[in-house]
Protein backbone atom coordinates (compact mmCIF):
# COMPACT_ATOMS: atom_id res chain seq x y z
CA UNK A 1 0.00 0.00 0.00
CA UNK A 2 1.52 3.26 -1.14
CA UNK A 3 1.50 5.76 1.18
CA UNK A 4 -1.34 8.08 -1.05
CA UNK A 5 -3.62 4.97 -0.63
CA UNK A 6 -2.82 4.82 2.92
CA UNK A 7 -3.76 8.55 3.36
CA UNK A 8 -6.95 8.14 1.11
CA UNK A 9 -8.33 5.19 3.39
CA UNK A 10 -7.85 7.08 6.12
CA UNK A 11 -10.53 10.07 5.43
CA UNK A 12 -13.90 10.14 6.30
CA UNK A 13 -16.37 8.12 5.09
CA UNK A 14 -18.17 10.81 3.72
CA UNK A 15 -15.64 11.86 1.09
CA UNK A 16 -15.43 8.65 -0.29
CA UNK A 17 -18.82 8.23 -2.28
CA UNK A 18 -18.08 8.04 -5.91
CA UNK A 19 -14.61 8.87 -5.51
CA UNK A 20 -11.17 6.92 -6.14
CA UNK A 21 -8.67 6.62 -3.48
CA UNK A 22 -6.74 9.67 -5.13
CA UNK A 23 -9.54 12.14 -5.75
CA UNK A 24 -11.11 11.26 -2.18
CA UNK A 25 -7.50 13.19 -0.68
CA UNK A 26 -7.64 15.70 -3.08
CA UNK A 27 -11.48 16.53 -1.83
CA UNK A 28 -10.44 16.56 1.59
CA UNK A 29 -7.46 18.58 0.76
CA UNK A 30 -9.86 20.84 -0.86
CA UNK A 31 -12.09 21.22 2.06
CA UNK A 32 -9.36 22.11 4.18
CA UNK A 33 -7.18 23.94 2.24
CA UNK A 34 -8.70 25.14 -0.35
CA UNK A 35 -9.69 28.90 1.62
CA UNK A 36 -6.00 29.07 2.05
CA UNK A 37 -4.69 28.34 -0.97
CA UNK A 38 -7.64 31.02 -2.82
CA UNK A 39 -6.26 33.60 0.09
CA UNK A 40 -2.72 33.52 -1.05
CA UNK A 41 -3.72 33.37 -4.88
CA UNK A 42 -5.98 36.48 -4.53
CA UNK A 43 -3.03 38.02 -2.95
CA UNK A 44 -1.03 37.53 -5.70
CA UNK A 45 -3.33 38.01 -8.83
CA UNK A 46 -5.86 40.20 -7.07
CA UNK A 47 -8.76 39.08 -9.62
CA UNK A 48 -10.98 36.06 -8.07
CA UNK A 49 -11.46 34.58 -11.18
CA UNK A 50 -7.57 34.12 -12.01
CA UNK A 51 -7.22 33.14 -8.34
CA UNK A 52 -10.09 30.81 -8.14
CA UNK A 53 -8.63 29.34 -11.63
CA UNK A 54 -4.80 29.30 -10.19
CA UNK A 55 -6.40 26.93 -7.07
CA UNK A 56 -8.02 24.82 -9.38
CA UNK A 57 -5.17 23.92 -10.99
CA UNK A 58 -3.15 23.45 -8.13
CA UNK A 59 -5.41 20.90 -6.75
CA UNK A 60 -5.90 19.23 -10.35
CA UNK A 61 -1.81 19.22 -10.20
CA UNK A 62 -1.74 17.77 -6.83
CA UNK A 63 -4.02 14.81 -7.62
CA UNK A 64 -2.41 13.82 -10.80
CA UNK A 65 0.58 13.34 -8.51
CA UNK A 66 -0.18 12.53 -4.86
CA UNK A 67 2.74 10.98 -4.10
CA UNK A 68 5.04 13.68 -4.42
CA UNK A 69 3.86 15.05 -1.14
CA UNK A 70 5.83 12.35 0.44
CA UNK A 71 9.15 14.12 2.43
CA UNK A 72 7.14 17.64 2.74
CA UNK A 73 6.19 18.68 6.23
CA UNK A 74 2.77 19.13 5.45
CA UNK A 75 0.27 18.73 2.79
CA UNK A 76 -0.41 22.26 2.79
CA UNK A 77 3.00 23.76 2.33
CA UNK A 78 3.26 21.46 -0.54
CA UNK A 79 0.13 22.75 -1.80
CA UNK A 80 1.44 26.00 -1.37
CA UNK A 81 4.47 25.21 -3.21
CA UNK A 82 2.14 23.28 -6.14
CA UNK A 83 0.17 27.03 -5.76
CA UNK A 84 3.20 29.30 -6.17
CA UNK A 85 4.70 27.48 -9.64
CA UNK A 86 1.30 28.16 -10.87
CA UNK A 87 0.94 32.11 -9.86
CA UNK A 88 5.17 32.41 -11.37
CA UNK A 89 3.49 30.82 -14.87
CA UNK A 90 0.61 33.43 -14.26
CA UNK A 91 2.78 36.18 -14.14
CA UNK A 92 5.49 34.61 -16.94
CA UNK A 93 2.80 34.43 -19.25
CA UNK A 94 1.74 37.74 -18.60
CA UNK A 95 5.00 39.47 -18.63
CA UNK A 96 5.05 38.12 -22.72
CA UNK A 97 1.41 39.20 -23.49
CA UNK A 98 2.16 42.14 -25.75
CA UNK A 99 1.34 45.82 -24.82
CA UNK A 100 1.99 44.61 -20.59
CA UNK A 101 4.86 46.87 -20.83
CA UNK A 102 5.18 49.37 -18.13
CA UNK A 103 4.48 52.99 -18.75
CA UNK A 104 6.69 55.23 -18.02
CA UNK A 105 5.47 56.35 -14.72
CA UNK A 106 7.49 59.30 -14.12
CA UNK A 107 4.53 61.57 -12.93
CA UNK A 108 4.14 59.21 -9.85
CA UNK A 109 7.83 59.52 -8.71
CA UNK A 110 7.91 63.76 -9.64
CA UNK A 111 4.75 63.81 -7.36
CA UNK A 112 6.33 61.92 -4.53
CA UNK A 113 9.32 64.56 -4.11
CA UNK A 114 10.08 68.03 -4.87
CA UNK A 115 12.47 69.67 -7.28
CA UNK A 116 15.36 69.76 -4.58
CA UNK A 117 14.71 65.63 -4.59
CA UNK A 118 13.51 66.09 -1.07
CA UNK A 119 10.03 64.68 -0.14
CA UNK A 120 6.87 66.31 -1.29
CA UNK A 121 4.95 64.94 1.76
CA UNK A 122 7.07 63.50 3.99
CA UNK A 123 6.09 59.63 4.86
CA UNK A 124 4.19 59.31 8.11
CA UNK A 125 5.96 57.60 11.10
CA UNK A 126 4.02 53.60 10.56
CA UNK A 127 5.76 52.99 13.22
CA UNK A 128 3.17 51.55 16.49
CA UNK A 129 4.18 50.30 19.68
CA UNK A 130 1.49 48.19 20.15
CA UNK A 131 0.35 46.15 17.22
CA UNK A 132 -2.47 44.40 17.53
CA UNK A 133 -3.54 41.51 15.45
CA UNK A 134 -6.48 42.97 14.04
CA UNK A 135 -4.72 46.08 13.17
CA UNK A 136 -2.47 44.07 11.35
CA UNK A 137 -5.43 42.15 9.55
CA UNK A 138 -7.02 45.42 8.38
CA UNK A 139 -2.89 46.64 7.32
CA UNK A 140 -3.34 43.23 5.20
CA UNK A 141 -6.47 44.15 3.67
CA UNK A 142 -5.65 47.51 2.57
CA UNK A 143 -2.57 46.07 1.17
CA UNK A 144 -4.46 43.95 -0.92
CA UNK A 145 -6.62 46.87 -2.22
CA UNK A 146 -3.56 49.59 -3.21
CA UNK A 147 -1.51 46.06 -4.67
CA UNK A 148 -4.44 45.79 -7.15
CA UNK A 149 -4.05 49.43 -8.04
CA UNK A 150 -0.45 48.78 -9.39
CA UNK A 151 0.76 48.55 -13.24
CA UNK A 152 0.78 45.20 -14.09
CA UNK A 153 4.43 44.59 -14.49
CA UNK A 154 5.16 46.39 -10.75
CA UNK A 155 2.62 44.28 -9.09
CA UNK A 156 4.18 41.12 -10.73
CA UNK A 157 7.44 42.47 -9.30
CA UNK A 158 6.55 43.07 -6.23
CA UNK A 159 4.45 39.45 -6.32
CA UNK A 160 7.23 37.56 -7.10
CA UNK A 161 9.49 39.29 -4.79
CA UNK A 162 8.21 39.61 -1.36
CA UNK A 163 4.69 37.54 -1.53
CA UNK A 164 6.37 34.04 -3.11
CA UNK A 165 9.94 35.20 -2.09
CA UNK A 166 11.90 34.72 -5.51
CA UNK A 167 15.31 35.31 -5.66
CA UNK A 168 15.83 38.74 -7.88
CA UNK A 169 17.74 36.48 -10.98
CA UNK A 170 15.09 34.36 -10.94
CA UNK A 171 12.31 37.23 -11.25
CA UNK A 172 14.41 39.07 -14.17
CA UNK A 173 13.99 35.47 -16.07
CA UNK A 174 10.17 35.56 -15.50
CA UNK A 175 9.47 38.48 -15.97
CA UNK A 176 12.26 39.02 -18.75
CA UNK A 177 13.74 42.00 -17.28
CA UNK A 178 17.35 43.40 -16.49
CA UNK A 179 17.98 43.53 -13.19
CA UNK A 180 18.09 47.13 -13.37
CA UNK A 181 14.84 47.62 -14.55
CA UNK A 182 13.38 45.11 -11.81
CA UNK A 183 14.88 47.91 -9.58
CA UNK A 184 12.96 50.37 -10.80
CA UNK A 185 9.67 48.21 -10.73
CA UNK A 186 10.34 47.62 -7.23
CA UNK A 187 11.19 50.59 -6.10
CA UNK A 188 8.16 52.25 -8.20
CA UNK A 189 5.83 49.46 -6.27
CA UNK A 190 6.84 50.23 -3.18
CA UNK A 191 6.60 53.82 -3.65
CA UNK A 192 3.29 53.59 -4.82
CA UNK A 193 1.95 51.04 -2.22
CA UNK A 194 3.54 53.62 0.71
CA UNK A 195 1.75 56.55 -0.57
CA UNK A 196 -1.50 54.29 -1.14
CA UNK A 197 -1.79 52.54 2.37
CA UNK A 198 -1.47 55.79 3.97
CA UNK A 199 -4.41 56.91 2.51
CA UNK A 200 -6.14 54.32 3.28
CA UNK A 201 -4.79 53.04 6.42
CA UNK A 202 -3.19 54.20 9.61
CA UNK A 203 -2.05 52.45 13.00
CA UNK A 204 -4.35 52.28 15.32
CA UNK A 205 -7.79 51.72 13.48
CA UNK A 206 -7.34 55.61 12.66
CA UNK A 207 -7.59 55.18 8.84
CA UNK A 208 -10.09 55.41 6.53
CA UNK A 209 -10.60 51.39 6.06
CA UNK B 1 22.71 62.81 -1.70
CA UNK B 2 18.85 63.97 -1.64
CA UNK B 3 15.75 62.07 -0.55
CA UNK B 4 14.86 61.07 -3.96
CA UNK B 5 18.25 59.28 -4.22
CA UNK B 6 18.21 57.86 -1.02
CA UNK B 7 14.30 56.37 -1.64
CA UNK B 8 15.83 54.23 -4.38
CA UNK B 9 18.53 52.72 -2.71
CA UNK B 10 16.89 51.93 0.34
CA UNK B 11 14.31 49.84 -1.90
CA UNK B 12 17.84 48.27 -3.56
CA UNK B 13 19.00 47.31 -0.01
CA UNK B 14 15.91 44.63 -0.20
CA UNK B 15 16.61 43.47 -2.99
CA UNK B 16 20.42 43.48 -3.48
CA UNK B 17 23.80 44.03 -2.10
CA UNK B 18 24.37 47.89 -1.49
CA UNK B 19 28.13 48.99 -2.35
CA UNK B 20 29.93 49.83 0.73
CA UNK B 21 29.68 54.36 -0.37
CA UNK B 22 26.02 53.33 -1.07
CA UNK B 23 25.38 52.07 2.57
CA UNK B 24 27.30 54.95 4.02
CA UNK B 25 25.67 57.38 2.26
CA UNK B 26 22.09 55.86 2.89
CA UNK B 27 23.29 55.60 6.67
CA UNK B 28 24.50 59.33 6.86
CA UNK B 29 21.34 60.08 5.37
CA UNK B 30 19.00 58.24 7.57
CA UNK B 31 20.83 59.97 11.08
CA UNK B 32 19.29 63.06 10.08
CA UNK B 33 16.66 63.08 7.97
CA UNK B 34 13.52 61.43 9.75
CA UNK B 35 11.25 61.16 6.61
CA UNK B 36 13.60 58.69 4.93
CA UNK B 37 13.74 56.91 8.50
CA UNK B 38 10.03 56.60 8.15
CA UNK B 39 10.26 55.74 4.78
CA UNK B 40 12.46 52.67 5.49
CA UNK B 41 10.19 51.28 7.71
CA UNK B 42 7.20 51.72 5.65
CA UNK B 43 9.32 49.56 3.38
CA UNK B 44 10.12 46.69 5.98
CA UNK B 45 6.69 47.07 7.03
CA UNK B 46 5.39 46.36 3.41
CA UNK B 47 7.87 43.33 2.81
CA UNK B 48 6.77 41.82 6.46
CA UNK B 49 3.02 42.13 5.92
CA UNK B 50 3.29 40.62 2.36
CA UNK B 51 5.42 37.87 3.62
CA UNK B 52 3.55 36.88 7.17
CA UNK B 53 0.67 35.10 6.03
CA UNK B 54 -1.46 32.66 8.10
CA UNK B 55 -0.19 29.79 5.44
CA UNK B 56 1.60 28.40 8.17
CA UNK B 57 -1.36 28.97 10.35
CA UNK B 58 -2.97 25.25 11.46
CA UNK B 59 -5.13 24.03 9.06
CA UNK B 60 -8.60 25.09 10.64
CA UNK B 61 -7.62 28.48 11.77
CA UNK B 62 -9.72 30.56 9.95
CA UNK B 63 -7.28 32.73 7.77
CA UNK B 64 -8.10 36.35 9.57
CA UNK B 65 -8.62 35.69 13.27
CA UNK B 66 -12.05 35.28 14.79
CA UNK B 67 -14.64 36.59 12.46
CA UNK B 68 -15.31 40.01 13.68
CA UNK B 69 -18.78 42.17 13.88
CA UNK B 70 -17.04 43.86 10.80
CA UNK B 71 -15.74 41.65 8.98
CA UNK B 72 -16.21 42.70 5.47
CA UNK B 73 -18.26 40.69 3.45
CA UNK B 74 -17.92 41.45 -0.64
CA UNK B 75 -20.86 41.70 -2.46
CA UNK B 76 -21.10 37.99 -4.11
CA UNK B 77 -23.73 36.78 -1.20
CA UNK B 78 -22.01 36.91 1.22
CA UNK B 79 -18.73 35.35 1.12
CA UNK B 80 -15.94 36.62 2.88
CA UNK B 81 -13.60 38.35 0.63
CA UNK B 82 -10.42 35.92 0.93
CA UNK B 83 -12.67 32.59 0.84
CA UNK B 84 -13.45 30.44 -2.21
CA UNK B 85 -16.74 30.92 -3.46
CA UNK B 86 -19.07 28.44 -3.42
CA UNK B 87 -19.24 28.01 -6.98
CA UNK B 88 -15.61 27.84 -7.26
CA UNK B 89 -15.56 25.17 -5.04
CA UNK B 90 -18.32 23.17 -6.57
CA UNK B 91 -16.45 23.54 -9.64
CA UNK B 92 -12.87 22.17 -8.74
CA UNK B 93 -14.35 19.59 -6.62
CA UNK B 94 -15.87 18.58 -10.10
CA UNK B 95 -12.80 19.19 -12.13
CA UNK B 96 -11.29 16.40 -9.38
CA UNK B 97 -14.23 14.22 -10.32
CA UNK B 98 -13.15 14.94 -14.00
CA UNK B 99 -9.60 14.51 -13.95
CA UNK B 100 -7.92 11.70 -15.24
CA UNK B 101 -6.56 9.52 -12.47
CA UNK B 102 -2.89 9.53 -11.51
CA UNK B 103 -0.13 7.38 -13.33
CA UNK B 104 0.19 4.10 -10.71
Amino acid sequence: MTIAERNAAERPVEHASALGPASTSAAAWLDEHGDVLCAYALRCVGRRDVAEDLVQETFVAALRDPSRHRGEACVRTWLIAILKRKVVDHFRALARRPGIADPPERAQDETSFTDRGTWAQPPADWFSPRVDPLDRAAFRRALSGCLSELSPPARAAFVLREVVQMSTTDICEVLGVTATHLHVLLHRARMRLRSCLESRWSPGGRGAC
Amino acid sequence: MNCRQVSRLVSDGLDRRLALHERLAVWIHLLYCRACAAYRRQVLMLREAARSTVLVADPGVPLSGPPGPHEPLDDAGGVPEDTLSPEARRRIHQALLDAPPPPE
